[in-house]
Protein backbone atom coordinates (compact mmCIF):
# COMPACT_ATOMS: atom_id res chain seq x y z
CA UNK A 1 0.00 0.00 0.00
CA UNK A 2 3.07 2.34 0.43
CA UNK A 3 3.79 2.07 -3.14
CA UNK A 4 0.59 3.64 -4.60
CA UNK A 5 0.68 7.32 -2.68
CA UNK A 6 4.17 7.87 -3.65
CA UNK A 7 2.90 7.22 -7.36
CA UNK A 8 0.09 8.96 -7.36
CA UNK A 9 1.13 12.16 -6.26
CA UNK A 10 4.19 12.15 -8.52
CA UNK A 11 4.88 12.71 -12.03
CA UNK A 12 3.04 16.03 -12.49
CA UNK A 13 4.87 17.99 -15.11
CA UNK A 14 4.67 20.49 -18.08
CA UNK A 15 1.64 21.91 -18.43
CA UNK A 16 -0.26 20.61 -15.58
CA UNK A 17 2.45 21.81 -13.28
CA UNK A 18 0.15 24.61 -12.05
CA UNK A 19 -1.55 25.85 -8.91
CA UNK A 20 -4.52 24.19 -8.99
CA UNK A 21 -3.09 20.94 -9.87
CA UNK A 22 -0.95 21.22 -6.44
CA UNK A 23 -3.57 22.72 -4.30
CA UNK A 24 -6.86 20.80 -5.76
CA UNK A 25 -6.50 18.55 -8.31
CA UNK A 26 -3.82 16.36 -6.99
CA UNK A 27 -5.66 15.28 -3.83
CA UNK A 28 -8.61 14.85 -5.95
CA UNK A 29 -7.56 12.62 -8.92
CA UNK A 30 -6.19 9.88 -7.29
CA UNK A 31 -9.86 8.44 -5.97
CA UNK A 32 -10.90 8.35 -9.79
CA UNK A 33 -7.67 6.74 -9.93
CA UNK A 34 -8.28 4.27 -7.37
CA UNK A 35 -11.59 3.73 -8.66
CA UNK A 36 -10.75 3.38 -12.45
CA UNK A 37 -8.17 0.84 -10.85
CA UNK A 38 -11.21 -0.94 -8.64
CA UNK A 39 -13.11 -1.58 -11.72
CA UNK A 40 -10.42 -3.32 -13.61
CA UNK A 41 -9.22 -0.36 -16.03
CA UNK A 42 -5.72 -1.25 -16.11
CA UNK A 43 -4.76 0.32 -19.19
CA UNK A 44 -4.42 4.19 -18.94
CA UNK A 45 -4.89 5.45 -22.44
CA UNK A 46 -8.37 4.21 -21.88
CA UNK A 47 -8.91 7.66 -19.22
CA UNK A 48 -7.23 9.51 -21.90
CA UNK A 49 -9.95 8.80 -24.36
CA UNK A 50 -12.48 9.26 -21.82
CA UNK A 51 -11.09 12.51 -20.89
CA UNK A 52 -11.15 13.75 -24.21
CA UNK A 53 -14.81 12.38 -24.95
CA UNK A 54 -15.56 14.23 -22.29
CA UNK A 55 -14.58 17.62 -23.61
CA UNK A 56 -16.28 16.69 -26.88
CA UNK A 57 -18.98 16.04 -25.35
CA UNK A 58 -19.21 19.07 -23.35
CA UNK A 59 -18.67 21.45 -26.30
CA UNK A 60 -21.37 19.37 -28.34
CA UNK A 61 -23.34 20.48 -25.21
CA UNK A 62 -22.29 23.65 -25.34
CA UNK A 63 -23.18 23.97 -29.62
CA UNK A 64 -26.77 22.49 -28.99
CA UNK A 65 -28.20 25.04 -26.70
CA UNK A 66 -25.72 26.27 -23.95
CA UNK A 67 -26.81 30.16 -24.99
CA UNK A 68 -30.08 30.03 -24.28
CA UNK A 69 -29.90 27.52 -21.55
CA UNK A 70 -31.17 27.31 -17.90
CA UNK A 71 -28.41 27.23 -14.99
CA UNK A 72 -29.65 23.62 -14.60
CA UNK A 73 -28.01 23.01 -18.27
CA UNK A 74 -24.67 25.23 -17.79
CA UNK A 75 -23.55 23.43 -13.94
CA UNK A 76 -23.66 19.99 -15.99
CA UNK A 77 -21.83 21.57 -19.06
CA UNK A 78 -19.46 22.90 -15.81
CA UNK A 79 -19.27 19.88 -13.90
CA UNK A 80 -18.21 17.67 -17.39
CA UNK A 81 -15.17 19.31 -18.37
CA UNK A 82 -13.56 19.24 -14.39
CA UNK A 83 -14.13 15.72 -14.66
CA UNK A 84 -12.50 15.91 -18.15
CA UNK A 85 -9.96 17.44 -16.51
CA UNK A 86 -9.48 15.45 -13.64
CA UNK A 87 -9.57 12.11 -15.21
CA UNK A 88 -6.97 13.50 -17.71
CA UNK A 89 -4.65 13.91 -14.47
CA UNK A 90 -5.59 10.46 -13.48
CA UNK A 91 -4.09 8.59 -16.72
CA UNK A 92 -0.76 9.13 -15.38
CA UNK A 93 -1.15 8.44 -11.69
CA UNK A 94 -2.88 4.65 -13.53
CA UNK A 95 0.05 4.22 -15.33
CA UNK A 96 2.15 4.35 -12.81
CA UNK A 97 0.40 2.48 -9.88
CA UNK A 98 0.39 -0.38 -12.65
CA UNK A 99 3.75 0.02 -14.14
CA UNK A 100 2.38 0.63 -17.77
CA UNK A 101 3.76 4.08 -18.51
CA UNK A 102 4.45 4.30 -22.26
CA UNK A 103 5.90 6.42 -24.86
CA UNK A 104 2.84 6.21 -26.53
CA UNK A 105 0.38 6.85 -23.37
CA UNK A 106 2.68 9.67 -22.93
CA UNK A 107 2.01 10.97 -26.68
CA UNK A 108 -1.57 10.53 -26.85
CA UNK A 109 -1.87 12.30 -23.91
CA UNK A 110 -0.69 15.26 -24.88
CA UNK A 111 -2.00 15.42 -28.24
CA UNK A 112 -5.42 14.84 -27.10
CA UNK A 113 -4.95 17.49 -24.59
CA UNK A 114 -4.01 20.12 -27.28
CA UNK A 115 -7.04 19.11 -29.45
CA UNK A 116 -9.61 19.04 -27.12
CA UNK A 117 -8.55 22.56 -26.22
CA UNK A 118 -8.77 23.88 -29.06
CA UNK A 119 -12.45 21.94 -29.68
CA UNK A 120 -13.64 23.95 -26.44
CA UNK A 121 -12.13 27.26 -26.76
CA UNK A 122 -13.20 27.45 -30.23
CA UNK A 123 -16.63 26.25 -29.38
CA UNK A 124 -16.83 28.91 -26.48
CA UNK A 125 -16.27 31.73 -29.40
CA UNK A 126 -18.92 30.71 -30.68
CA UNK A 127 -21.43 30.82 -28.49
CA UNK A 128 -19.70 34.03 -26.90
CA UNK A 129 -21.05 35.31 -30.80
CA UNK A 130 -24.30 33.98 -30.11
CA UNK A 131 -24.78 35.84 -26.75
CA UNK A 132 -23.43 38.77 -28.10
CA UNK A 133 -23.87 38.80 -31.56
CA UNK A 134 -20.25 39.96 -32.28
CA UNK A 135 -17.80 38.01 -34.13
CA UNK A 136 -14.86 39.14 -32.56
CA UNK A 137 -15.21 36.55 -30.04
CA UNK A 138 -14.97 33.98 -32.88
CA UNK A 139 -11.76 35.07 -34.09
CA UNK A 140 -10.67 35.49 -29.65
CA UNK A 141 -11.56 31.85 -29.12
CA UNK A 142 -9.77 31.39 -32.22
CA UNK A 143 -6.74 33.01 -30.50
CA UNK A 144 -6.58 31.13 -27.78
CA UNK A 145 -7.45 27.98 -29.57
CA UNK A 146 -4.46 28.62 -31.94
CA UNK A 147 -2.24 29.88 -29.47
CA UNK A 148 -1.97 26.73 -26.92
CA UNK A 149 -1.52 24.85 -29.83
CA UNK A 150 1.10 27.02 -31.41
CA UNK A 151 2.78 27.13 -27.39
CA UNK A 152 2.69 23.50 -27.79
CA UNK A 153 4.00 23.09 -31.08
CA UNK A 154 7.17 26.12 -29.92
CA UNK A 155 8.13 23.45 -27.23
CA UNK A 156 7.44 20.42 -29.43
CA UNK A 157 9.67 21.65 -32.67
CA UNK A 158 12.29 22.97 -30.24
CA UNK A 159 12.72 19.60 -29.24
CA UNK A 160 12.68 18.47 -32.84
CA UNK A 161 15.43 20.49 -33.30
CA UNK A 162 17.65 19.24 -30.68
CA UNK A 163 17.17 15.64 -31.10
CA UNK A 164 18.65 15.74 -34.87
CA UNK A 165 21.69 17.08 -32.66
CA UNK A 166 21.57 15.04 -30.17
CA UNK A 167 24.79 12.87 -30.59
CA UNK A 168 26.96 15.98 -30.54
CA UNK A 169 25.26 17.25 -27.18
CA UNK A 170 26.19 14.04 -25.59
CA UNK A 171 29.84 15.26 -26.93
CA UNK A 172 29.14 18.44 -25.35
CA UNK A 173 28.16 17.29 -22.47
CA UNK A 174 31.19 14.93 -21.69
CA UNK A 175 33.48 18.19 -22.46
CA UNK A 176 31.50 20.82 -20.17
CA UNK A 177 32.21 18.14 -17.15
CA UNK A 178 35.73 18.91 -18.32
CA UNK A 179 35.60 22.61 -18.43
CA UNK A 180 35.36 24.98 -15.43
CA UNK A 181 32.72 27.02 -15.59
CA UNK A 182 33.38 30.54 -17.12
CA UNK A 183 32.65 33.47 -15.28
CA UNK A 184 30.61 36.13 -17.12
CA UNK A 185 31.09 40.11 -17.74
CA UNK A 186 28.58 42.50 -16.41
CA UNK A 187 26.47 42.62 -20.46
CA UNK A 188 26.03 38.77 -20.11
CA UNK A 189 25.06 39.28 -16.19
CA UNK A 190 22.91 41.55 -17.62
CA UNK A 191 21.65 39.44 -20.00
CA UNK A 192 21.23 36.75 -17.55
CA UNK A 193 18.78 38.96 -15.07
CA UNK A 194 16.62 39.76 -17.67
CA UNK A 195 16.03 35.94 -19.08
CA UNK A 196 15.24 35.73 -15.15
CA UNK A 197 13.04 38.30 -14.96
CA UNK A 198 11.36 37.37 -18.24
CA UNK A 199 11.17 33.47 -17.02
CA UNK A 200 9.71 34.82 -13.48
CA UNK A 201 6.84 36.67 -15.49
CA UNK A 202 6.47 33.40 -17.28
CA UNK A 203 6.03 31.15 -14.61
CA UNK A 204 3.13 33.70 -13.07
CA UNK A 205 1.52 33.90 -16.66
CA UNK A 206 1.72 29.95 -17.05
CA UNK A 207 -2.17 29.33 -16.62
CA UNK A 208 -1.70 25.30 -16.74
CA UNK A 209 -4.12 23.15 -18.29
CA UNK A 210 -6.32 23.00 -15.29
CA UNK A 211 -6.46 26.87 -14.03
CA UNK A 212 -7.89 27.19 -18.09
CA UNK A 213 -10.50 24.55 -17.75
CA UNK A 214 -11.09 26.03 -14.16
CA UNK A 215 -11.60 29.54 -15.69
CA UNK A 216 -13.91 28.14 -18.71
CA UNK A 217 -16.17 26.40 -16.39
CA UNK A 218 -16.44 29.35 -14.21
CA UNK A 219 -17.44 31.58 -16.99
CA UNK A 220 -19.67 29.11 -18.46
CA UNK A 221 -21.75 29.20 -15.15
CA UNK A 222 -21.82 32.66 -15.26
CA UNK A 223 -22.80 33.11 -18.75
CA UNK A 224 -20.12 35.51 -19.45
CA UNK A 225 -17.64 33.72 -21.84
CA UNK A 226 -17.16 36.85 -23.44
CA UNK A 227 -14.90 38.48 -20.66
CA UNK A 228 -13.03 35.24 -20.39
CA UNK A 229 -12.12 35.08 -23.68
CA UNK A 230 -10.80 38.16 -23.73
CA UNK A 231 -8.48 37.99 -20.91
CA UNK A 232 -7.07 33.89 -22.15
CA UNK A 233 -6.04 35.60 -25.54
CA UNK A 234 -4.44 38.04 -23.89
CA UNK A 235 -2.40 35.76 -21.55
CA UNK A 236 -2.06 33.34 -24.18
CA UNK A 237 -0.39 36.19 -26.53
CA UNK A 238 1.58 36.80 -23.58
CA UNK A 239 2.62 33.28 -22.92
CA UNK A 240 3.78 32.58 -26.57
CA UNK A 241 6.14 35.88 -26.63
CA UNK A 242 7.28 34.65 -23.12
CA UNK A 243 7.78 31.10 -24.60
CA UNK A 244 9.29 31.85 -28.05
CA UNK A 245 11.89 34.52 -25.94
CA UNK A 246 12.60 31.47 -23.32
CA UNK A 247 13.20 28.71 -26.60
CA UNK A 248 15.27 31.64 -28.30
CA UNK A 249 17.85 31.76 -25.82
CA UNK A 250 17.68 27.79 -25.66
CA UNK A 251 18.07 27.18 -29.11
CA UNK A 252 20.97 30.08 -29.19
CA UNK A 253 22.97 28.51 -26.16
CA UNK A 254 22.62 24.93 -28.03
CA UNK A 255 23.81 26.90 -31.16
CA UNK A 256 26.79 28.39 -29.31
CA UNK A 257 27.75 25.16 -27.66
CA UNK A 258 27.61 23.29 -31.37
CA UNK A 259 29.68 26.11 -32.38
CA UNK A 260 32.21 25.48 -29.99
CA UNK A 261 32.34 21.68 -30.44
CA UNK A 262 32.94 22.31 -33.87
CA UNK A 263 36.01 24.17 -33.71
CA UNK A 264 37.45 21.80 -31.14
CA UNK B 1 18.31 3.93 -27.22
CA UNK B 2 21.20 3.07 -29.19
CA UNK B 3 22.81 4.65 -32.17
CA UNK B 4 21.01 2.61 -35.05
CA UNK B 5 17.64 4.42 -33.87
CA UNK B 6 19.44 7.45 -33.19
CA UNK B 7 20.17 7.82 -36.18
CA UNK B 8 16.89 6.93 -37.39
CA UNK B 9 15.31 9.62 -35.43
CA UNK B 10 18.38 12.13 -37.03
CA UNK B 11 17.37 11.20 -40.58
CA UNK B 12 13.94 11.58 -39.65
CA UNK B 13 13.95 15.31 -40.66
CA UNK B 14 11.60 17.83 -38.91
CA UNK B 15 12.48 20.59 -41.86
CA UNK B 16 11.83 17.95 -44.66
CA UNK B 17 10.93 20.83 -46.56
CA UNK B 18 13.19 21.38 -49.22
CA UNK B 19 15.08 17.58 -48.96
CA UNK B 20 11.65 16.35 -50.33
CA UNK B 21 10.85 18.86 -52.65
CA UNK B 22 10.17 18.45 -55.60
CA UNK B 23 12.69 19.12 -58.62
CA UNK B 24 11.08 22.61 -59.84
CA UNK B 25 10.20 23.42 -55.97
CA UNK B 26 14.11 22.82 -55.52
CA UNK B 27 15.41 24.73 -58.59
CA UNK B 28 13.06 28.00 -57.34
CA UNK B 29 14.81 27.48 -54.16
CA UNK B 30 18.38 27.42 -55.34
CA UNK B 31 17.61 30.18 -57.77
CA UNK B 32 16.24 32.42 -55.00
CA UNK B 33 19.08 31.63 -52.54
CA UNK B 34 21.19 32.86 -55.52
CA UNK B 35 19.51 36.15 -55.52
CA UNK B 36 18.91 36.39 -52.04
CA UNK B 37 22.60 36.08 -51.60
CA UNK B 38 23.61 38.32 -53.63
CA UNK B 39 21.20 40.76 -52.62
CA UNK B 40 23.53 41.09 -49.16
CA UNK B 41 21.75 39.01 -47.10
CA UNK B 42 23.88 36.92 -44.76
CA UNK B 43 21.64 35.61 -42.51
CA UNK B 44 18.62 33.23 -43.13
CA UNK B 45 16.24 34.39 -39.97
CA UNK B 46 15.59 37.75 -41.70
CA UNK B 47 13.88 35.77 -44.52
CA UNK B 48 12.55 33.49 -42.74
CA UNK B 49 10.75 36.39 -40.58
CA UNK B 50 9.84 38.58 -44.08
CA UNK B 51 8.47 35.52 -45.24
CA UNK B 52 5.71 35.54 -42.07
CA UNK B 53 5.06 39.07 -42.60
CA UNK B 54 4.48 39.00 -45.59
CA UNK B 55 1.98 36.12 -45.00
CA UNK B 56 0.84 38.83 -42.63
CA UNK B 57 0.38 41.47 -44.12
CA UNK B 58 -1.75 39.39 -46.87
CA UNK B 59 -3.61 37.84 -44.34
CA UNK B 60 -4.95 41.55 -42.99
CA UNK B 61 -5.82 42.58 -46.46
CA UNK B 62 -7.87 40.31 -47.01
CA UNK B 63 -9.42 40.84 -43.75
CA UNK B 64 -10.05 44.09 -44.04
CA UNK B 65 -10.80 44.31 -47.96
CA UNK B 66 -11.75 40.57 -49.44
CA UNK B 67 -12.37 39.34 -52.37
CA UNK B 68 -14.33 41.89 -53.94
CA UNK B 69 -11.92 44.42 -55.19
CA UNK B 70 -9.32 43.24 -58.27
CA UNK B 71 -6.58 45.55 -57.09
CA UNK B 72 -6.09 43.71 -53.38
CA UNK B 73 -7.10 40.50 -54.75
CA UNK B 74 -3.97 40.83 -57.51
CA UNK B 75 -2.30 42.55 -54.04
CA UNK B 76 -2.61 39.73 -51.43
CA UNK B 77 -1.90 37.20 -54.55
CA UNK B 78 1.49 38.95 -54.86
CA UNK B 79 2.42 39.10 -51.26
CA UNK B 80 1.69 35.48 -51.46
CA UNK B 81 3.80 34.07 -54.20
CA UNK B 82 7.06 36.54 -52.16
CA UNK B 83 6.48 34.41 -49.19
CA UNK B 84 6.29 31.00 -50.95
CA UNK B 85 9.19 31.63 -52.94
CA UNK B 86 11.30 32.79 -49.71
CA UNK B 87 9.62 30.43 -47.46
CA UNK B 88 10.79 27.93 -50.11
CA UNK B 89 14.05 29.07 -49.93
CA UNK B 90 14.70 29.77 -46.19
CA UNK B 91 16.86 26.08 -45.56
CA UNK B 92 18.29 26.27 -48.86
CA UNK B 93 19.70 30.08 -48.21
CA UNK B 94 20.95 28.44 -44.53
CA UNK B 95 22.82 25.96 -46.39
CA UNK B 96 24.44 28.14 -49.14
CA UNK B 97 25.13 30.84 -46.27
CA UNK B 98 26.97 27.73 -44.13
CA UNK B 99 24.54 28.92 -41.62
CA UNK B 100 22.20 26.04 -40.20
CA UNK B 101 21.44 27.15 -36.90
CA UNK B 102 18.92 25.27 -34.52
CA UNK B 103 17.17 28.72 -34.00
CA UNK B 104 16.74 29.76 -37.65
CA UNK B 105 15.29 26.50 -38.23
CA UNK B 106 13.20 26.45 -35.52
CA UNK B 107 11.90 29.79 -36.02
CA UNK B 108 11.15 29.15 -39.83
CA UNK B 109 9.35 26.60 -39.07
CA UNK B 110 7.84 27.72 -36.36
CA UNK B 111 6.70 31.18 -38.33
CA UNK B 112 5.09 29.38 -41.31
CA UNK B 113 2.79 26.96 -39.08
CA UNK B 114 1.37 30.31 -37.55
CA UNK B 115 1.46 31.87 -40.87
CA UNK B 116 -0.85 29.06 -42.07
CA UNK B 117 -3.30 29.37 -39.61
CA UNK B 118 -3.82 32.90 -39.77
CA UNK B 119 -3.80 32.61 -43.66
CA UNK B 120 -7.05 30.05 -43.75
CA UNK B 121 -8.63 31.01 -41.11
CA UNK B 122 -8.97 34.47 -43.26
CA UNK B 123 -9.90 33.09 -46.37
CA UNK B 124 -12.58 30.94 -44.68
CA UNK B 125 -13.84 33.70 -43.14
CA UNK B 126 -13.70 35.98 -46.25
CA UNK B 127 -15.58 33.00 -48.24
CA UNK B 128 -18.18 32.86 -45.88
CA UNK B 129 -19.42 36.18 -47.11
CA UNK B 130 -18.26 35.61 -50.64
CA UNK B 131 -20.31 32.36 -50.99
CA UNK B 132 -23.04 32.87 -48.55
CA UNK B 133 -22.19 29.79 -46.48
CA UNK B 134 -20.49 30.01 -42.87
CA UNK B 135 -18.98 25.96 -43.88
CA UNK B 136 -16.50 27.75 -45.43
CA UNK B 137 -15.33 29.37 -42.85
CA UNK B 138 -15.12 26.03 -40.18
CA UNK B 139 -13.11 24.31 -43.61
CA UNK B 140 -10.92 27.63 -43.12
CA UNK B 141 -10.29 26.98 -39.40
CA UNK B 142 -10.10 23.01 -40.16
CA UNK B 143 -7.70 23.82 -42.37
CA UNK B 144 -5.67 26.10 -40.33
CA UNK B 145 -5.96 24.00 -37.34
CA UNK B 146 -4.99 20.57 -38.96
CA UNK B 147 -1.80 22.34 -41.03
CA UNK B 148 -0.63 22.43 -37.53
CA UNK B 149 -1.98 18.95 -36.18
CA UNK B 150 0.06 16.82 -38.01
CA UNK B 151 3.38 19.00 -37.39
CA UNK B 152 2.55 18.58 -33.81
CA UNK B 153 1.79 14.86 -33.99
CA UNK B 154 5.44 14.17 -35.61
CA UNK B 155 7.14 16.34 -33.52
CA UNK B 156 5.81 15.26 -30.11
CA UNK B 157 6.48 12.05 -31.56
CA UNK B 158 9.95 12.85 -31.43
CA UNK B 159 9.75 15.34 -27.96
CA UNK B 160 8.67 12.28 -26.15
CA UNK B 161 11.28 10.51 -27.31
CA UNK B 162 13.76 13.41 -26.01
CA UNK B 163 13.28 12.36 -22.75
CA UNK B 164 14.75 8.71 -23.75
CA UNK B 165 17.68 10.03 -25.28
CA UNK B 166 18.89 11.93 -22.81
CA UNK B 167 17.70 9.65 -20.04
CA UNK B 168 19.62 6.94 -21.23
CA UNK B 169 22.94 9.12 -21.75
CA UNK B 170 26.26 8.28 -22.82
CA UNK B 171 27.08 4.70 -21.52
CA UNK B 172 24.83 2.92 -24.38
CA UNK B 173 27.63 3.50 -27.19
CA UNK B 174 30.87 2.39 -25.80
CA UNK B 175 30.34 0.33 -22.36
CA UNK B 176 29.20 -3.38 -24.49
CA UNK B 177 29.85 -3.09 -27.82
CA UNK B 178 28.76 -6.15 -29.09
CA UNK B 179 25.24 -5.99 -26.88
CA UNK B 180 24.47 -3.21 -28.64
CA UNK B 181 25.21 -4.01 -31.58
CA UNK B 182 22.59 -7.09 -31.52
CA UNK B 183 20.53 -4.31 -29.98
CA UNK B 184 20.53 -2.26 -32.60
CA UNK B 185 19.96 -5.15 -35.33
CA UNK B 186 16.84 -6.05 -33.31
CA UNK B 187 15.63 -2.66 -33.47
CA UNK B 188 16.81 -1.44 -37.08
CA UNK B 189 14.14 -4.75 -37.98
CA UNK B 190 11.75 -4.05 -35.89
CA UNK B 191 11.67 -0.50 -37.33
CA UNK B 192 12.24 -1.54 -41.09
CA UNK B 193 9.08 -3.73 -39.80
CA UNK B 194 7.20 -0.93 -39.00
CA UNK B 195 8.43 1.47 -42.45
CA UNK B 196 8.36 -1.28 -45.04
CA UNK B 197 5.87 -4.55 -43.39
CA UNK B 198 2.33 -4.68 -43.64
CA UNK B 199 0.32 -3.60 -45.93
CA UNK B 200 -1.74 -0.87 -43.79
CA UNK B 201 1.36 0.40 -42.91
CA UNK B 202 2.53 0.36 -46.79
CA UNK B 203 -0.44 2.29 -47.26
CA UNK B 204 -0.46 4.57 -44.82
CA UNK B 205 3.41 5.62 -45.62
CA UNK B 206 2.22 6.12 -49.16
CA UNK B 207 -0.51 8.60 -48.57
CA UNK B 208 1.42 9.93 -45.74
CA UNK B 209 4.74 10.96 -48.03
CA UNK B 210 2.63 11.31 -50.99
CA UNK B 211 0.90 14.29 -49.56
CA UNK B 212 3.60 15.90 -47.96
CA UNK B 213 3.88 18.45 -50.36
CA UNK B 214 5.70 22.05 -48.73
CA UNK B 215 3.11 24.15 -46.78
CA UNK B 216 4.70 26.84 -49.67
CA UNK B 217 3.67 25.13 -52.21
CA UNK B 218 0.16 25.13 -50.77
CA UNK B 219 0.49 28.78 -50.82
CA UNK B 220 0.95 28.72 -54.64
CA UNK B 221 -1.93 27.05 -55.60
CA UNK B 222 -4.29 28.98 -53.25
CA UNK B 223 -3.10 32.17 -55.00
CA UNK B 224 -4.50 30.33 -57.96
CA UNK B 225 -7.62 30.44 -56.57
CA UNK B 226 -7.49 33.61 -54.82
CA UNK B 227 -7.09 34.97 -58.52
CA UNK B 228 -9.84 32.91 -59.83
CA UNK B 229 -12.18 33.96 -56.89
CA UNK B 230 -12.89 30.19 -56.04
CA UNK B 231 -11.43 30.31 -52.73
CA UNK B 232 -14.50 27.81 -52.02
CA UNK B 233 -12.76 25.17 -54.05
CA UNK B 234 -9.27 25.50 -52.58
CA UNK B 235 -10.98 25.06 -49.18
CA UNK B 236 -12.77 22.34 -49.88
CA UNK B 237 -10.06 20.12 -51.60
CA UNK B 238 -7.71 21.10 -48.66
CA UNK B 239 -9.91 20.27 -45.84
CA UNK B 240 -10.55 16.95 -47.39
CA UNK B 241 -6.96 16.12 -48.05
CA UNK B 242 -5.55 17.24 -44.51
CA UNK B 243 -8.48 15.40 -43.00
CA UNK B 244 -7.04 11.83 -44.55
CA UNK B 245 -3.36 13.36 -43.94
CA UNK B 246 -3.89 13.97 -40.60
CA UNK B 247 -6.07 10.10 -40.12
CA UNK B 248 -2.79 8.92 -41.93
CA UNK B 249 -0.27 10.95 -40.03
CA UNK B 250 -1.65 9.89 -36.55
CA UNK B 251 -1.64 6.21 -37.80
CA UNK B 252 1.76 5.76 -39.15
CA UNK B 253 2.90 7.70 -35.88
CA UNK B 254 1.25 5.34 -33.32
CA UNK B 255 2.54 2.99 -35.09
CA UNK B 256 6.19 4.50 -35.11
CA UNK B 257 6.07 4.74 -31.79
CA UNK B 258 5.13 1.07 -30.84
CA UNK B 259 7.85 0.26 -32.51
CA UNK B 260 10.35 2.16 -30.94
CA UNK B 261 8.82 1.97 -27.46
CA UNK B 262 9.79 -2.05 -28.55
CA UNK B 263 12.77 -1.15 -29.56
CA UNK B 264 13.90 0.92 -26.24
CA UNK B 265 12.05 -1.70 -24.06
Amino acid sequence: MRRIPIALTTGFKGDSESYYDQLISRYISPFFTLCAKAMGVINPNVLTFVSFFLLLLSCAMVLYRAAFAGVFYRIVIALLIQLSFIIDCSDGQLARITGRTSKLGAWLDRLLDRVGEFAIFAVSGILAWWQTGRILFIFLGLVTGYGLTAFSLAMAVSDSCIVGEIAKFREIEKEKTKEEPAKGNDSQKEKKNLTLVISRVFFFLNFGIGERYLYLSFFILLNRLDIMLFMTSFLVVLRIVSISHHLKNKLKKADESLRRFNEL
Amino acid sequence: MNCKQERWLRNEEVSSEVPHSSLPVRRIAELVSRLVIRAGVKDPKPVAIGAFFLVLAASTLLFVFGFENWLFVIVVSALLVVSSVLGLSVSRIAEDLRKRFLYDEWLDMYLKRIGGMVLYTVIGYQSWFYFDGSVYFILGICIGYMLSYSFLTRTLKKSVFLSEIKKDGYETHGINPRRSQERAGKQHGAISAAAHGGRVAKFLGRVLFGVKISMDVWYLLTVVFILLRRTDIVLIFLSALFVVRSFAVTIYTVREIKVNEIGVN
